[in-house]
């Protein structure tokens, strides 16, 4: 397998971000995400991602290299990095969620996710709204009534902090 | 607002811009923050309680949890399932046989329980082994009961869910809920009942689920 695709040319693709940023990647590489493995396979080289900002598709582009060449022995270097990837602020988490989303790279997708969840789940809900720029649109009345309702839900100490 | 600040709201927006998304990352919480987040606001408490989340939220992210909910419709699958069951009485001697029906209830990861008895006053637990293969469908289980053995036990009861413990390192358990009067008889005629609170208490304190049958008879 190897050595077939080292004889051959290197399929490129080029992917397009937002921000009219273009980078080149191998096809192998890009096929990891089922949008871009649709365009590719009706003949698409050039693949403008109107949703995805160059700022998270260079990261993006690191997770698929290094997913790319995965192996049995750098299962541990991959582990590493997906935690060093996923290892910063909610809002770049939310714009990579975002981005894998619209691409469709399952496994991105299931590490983000589950990064996210882990992070908020013994947070109160104020400081949820607060990561995720919600306003709270309950009147007391509601909140009581909620808390009432999910007493047990609400016992004990949350994390308040934001990130 | 600097362009910095725009694009980080920006960001945030595209979560709360898509229920999809949303509802990809809200699946991968356990129970009891999903309860708690009901609070965040009245979409992310729509979403949580939308029967079609319950019907996705599986217990391979999570241990082992099943949402129960009033007025979505798990609820009605699980009267569905309770009905079934309450038909059933099973009858044994030597250990307790004990059948679930879990063919309405998609998200079971079951195999082997551990029932553990201690008299008085009487507690059940559940223990499920992990490691062993998901099973769905009707499932049947054998625990030996020591002190029971030579017993003759009739046990009609109804299972409503799957929770972890909180605060104990992955060990799931299986709460067992008896929604009427459990009979225990005993060979020779001596027969005792045990009152438990109604189906309803456990719908509003959904957290009784993941009690110890003991402190749920409280």
């Amino acid at each position: 397998m190897a050595s077939t695709t080292e004889t051959k040319q290197k399929k490129m693709l080029i992917l397009k971000s937002a921000d009219n940023d273009e980078f080149e990647i191998e096809e192998s590489v890009g096929v990891q995400s089922e949008t871009i493995k649709n365009l590719v396979e009706d003949g698409f080289t050039f693949v403008p991602l109107p949703n995805v900002y160059t700022k998270a598709l260079i990261k993006i582009i690191d997770y698929l290299k290094k997913h790319a060449n995965k192996t049995d022995s750098n299962d541990e270097e991959i582990k590493t990095f997906d935690k060093d990837f996923v290892n910063t602020t909610f809002d770049d988490l939310f714009e990579l969620v975002s981005a894998a989303n619209y691409l469709h790279i399952s496994c991105l997708m299931n590490m983000l996710c589950q990064t996210i969840a882990d992070r908020i789940k013994d947070k109160s809900p104020e400081a949820v709204r607060k990561i995720f720029h919600i306003n709270c649109d309950y009147t007391p009345e509601e909140e009581a009534k909620i808390r009432k309702a999910n007493a047990q839900a609400f016992e004990g100490q949350f994390d308040e902090s934001l990130d | 607002m600097s362009p910095v600040e725009q694009l980080v709201s920006f960001s945030a927006e595209k979560i709360e811009g898509s229920d999809d998304l949303l509802t990809k990352i809200l699946l991968f919480l356990p129970a009891r923050p999903l309860f708690r987040f009901k609070l965040v606001s009245k979409r992310w408490m729509s979403l949580i309680s939308d029967p079609r989340f319950s019907s996705l939220w599986k217990p391979e992210s999570f241990p082992s949890a099943l949402i129960l909910e009033s007025s979505s419709g798990k609820f009605s699958t699980l009267m569905k399932c309770l009905k079934w069951i309450k038909s059933t009485t099973v009858d044994v001697s030597m250990g307790i046989y004990i059948w679930l029906a879990l063919q309405s209830l998609t998200c079971f990861r079951l195999t082997s329980l551990y029932l553990e008895m201690t008299t008085p006053p009487w507690k059940l637990k559940y223990y499920i082994d992990r490691r062993k293969p998901t099973l769905c469908g009707i499932q049947k289980m054998i625990c030996s009961w020591p002190g029971f053995t030579s017993s003759y036990i009739k046990l009609t009861f109804t299972m409503l869910s799957l929770i972890s413990e909180a605060n104990q390192q992955l060990v799931p358990y299986l709460a067992l809920y008896m929604p009427c009067k459990v009979k225990f008889t005993v060979k020779g005629g001596i027969c005792e009942e045990f009152p438990l609170p109604s189906v309803h208490h456990l719908i509003e304190n959904p957290f009784w689920i993941g009690s110890k049958l003991s402190n749920i008879g409280q």
